[in-house]
């Protein structure tokens, strides 16, 4: 059995790494194999497929391959890794300022409409929500940086101090002092160091992602963070007074704009933009939750089912885009254990 | 930092090169101690490639066969020059007390 022979041992031998790593580096391995085997030979040497097999596995059981198998998904997270953290916390910015600038619908204008309603005349702003905010600059700051495992600590940290309260009211405990109940039910804001950290322990690393923010991505960031600042600064409660007739209405609008946004964006990118898309558009439904903007909750008019509609549209959008992702990054070629092609 | 890890940045600090030339650098570089195998050094590539310290330069085919070139990030040869001061400290070290221990 001639070169085409060893070729095929080789490739069978190729099985065992993980698909996203054949996709990138198959032929290229092949053709170093190649270069280096011996002239006359039929079959890969048993050092030489020892040595594959120990290489497939040492790939696999890196830490951060199992949850990311393949380039796609291990580039999404990593950049996720740095976004994120990024985004909420400039979208908190961009909301602060427009409220220190009096813009509709932020704190300073409802305060300025119902100063009632508001006491002293000054929003509360609780220790939680300042640890939440904090955190997540904490976290950009140490991602940013590279600093993976401090980002890491940082984010679970954040995570902690957020979700064990949310814990507590759950099970109707007594909760810390400093901590407003309405601040806790926070999906959003507790979903963005969940995930954040599920996404620095299983990327590569934020400073891969830092190398993969280009200037559309970074302008993304910017539009995301804009849009979400909008979304978390009672502008669904501004489209109403502008002439929508309920708020179910509105939120119907606004998740047919975050599925579209979504779908422009996995229109726009590539494999890893899809994922990374996929990603944000739970950060987004967790956005939506947190806001009220859905609401499976009261009476089942009419206007609360066009609300739901927008809702089941989100899920659907996200069902449909994480099947096809998923069916992407399934290997073309059969994995170990599969029959040759 | 494991040798076959240092060999293959020290291979790449005089400029990109593809698979097979690493591999045939490490060994020269090692005086044929060294002989990197694919899956070591793809799986070393990995690693490197994932920390930042070596990345894809360009690709080309060769014989019909696909060529990546590698090269180093400065983040690798960073890392590299503080590998390379740090096994020079230790070789003077050992180097010193060998002589004591001989005199």
């Amino acid at each position: 059995m001639g070169p085409a022979g060893l070729e095929n041992r080789y490739r069978r031998l190729l099985r065992w790494y993980p698909a996203g790593h054949r996709a990138v580096h198959q032929e290229e391995m092949l053709g170093v194999l190649m270069a280096g085997a011996e002239p006359g030979r039929s079959r890969p040497g048993l050092t030489e497929s020892a040595d594959l097999l120990l290489g497939a596995a040492r790939i696999r059981l890196r830490p951060g391959r199992a949850l990311s198998d393949g380039p796609g998904w291990r580039d999404a997270l990593a950049v996720y890794s740095i976004a994120a953290p990024l985004l909420v916390l400039f979208s908190e910015l961009i909301g602060r300022l427009a409220g220190e600038l009096g813009f509709p619908g932020t704190d300073r204008y409802w305060v300025s409409m119902m100063p009632e309603l508001m006491g002293s005349g000054r929003l509360l702003v609780t220790t939680a929500a300042w640890v939440a905010i904090g955190g997540q600059g904490l976290v950009a700051v140490l991602a940013l940086a590279g600093l993976r495992r401090w980002a890491t600590a940082a984010a679970a940290a954040s995570a902690l101090y957020l979700g064990i309260p949310t814990v507590l009211q759950q099970l109707h405990l007594p909760l810390p002092a400093g901590i407003s109940i309405s601040l806790l039910y926070i999906p959003f804001t507790l979903l963005a160091p969940i995930s954040e950290t599920a996404a620095l322990l299983a990327a590569p690393g934020p400073r891969r992602g830092r190398q993969l923010m280009r200037r559309r991505e970074w302008a993304l960031l910017a539009a995301g963070s804009a849009l979400a600042a909008v979304l978390t600064r009672d502008f669904g409660l501004l489209l109403w007074d502008l002439g929508g007739e309920s708020l179910h209405r509105n939120a119907s609008l606004l998740a047919v704009l975050v599925a579209v946004l979504l779908l422009l964006a996995l229109w726009l990118h590539s494999a890893p933009g899809k994922r990374l898309a996929l990603l944000f558009g739970v950060l987004a439904y967790g956005l939506l939750l947190t806001e009220g903007f859905i609401d499976g909750s009261g009476p089942w008019d009419a206007d609360t089912i066009i609300g739901s509609a927008g809702q089941v549209l989100v899920i659907c959008v996200l069902t449909a885009v994480a099947y096809r992702t998923w069916r992407r990054s399934r290997p073309a070629a059969g994995g170990p254990g599969e029959s040759p092609t | 930092m494991q040798e076959p890890s240092f060999l293959i940045l020290t291979a790449l600090a005089a400029g990109p090169q593809h698979g097979y030339g690493i591999m045939t650098d490490v060994a020269q570089i090692s005086d044929g101690r060294v002989k990197l195998r694919a899956g070591t050094l793809y799986a070393a590539l990995d690693r490197l490639s994932t920390d930042g310290l070596a990345e894809a330069d360009r690709e080309e085919v060769a014989d019909g066969r696909l060529r990546r070139y590698y090269r180093l990030t400065p983040a690798g040869r960073s890392r590299l020059a503080a590998e390379t001061a740090r096994l020079r400290a230790n070789a003077a070290v050992a180097a010193k007390r060998l002589r004591l221990a001989g005199s």
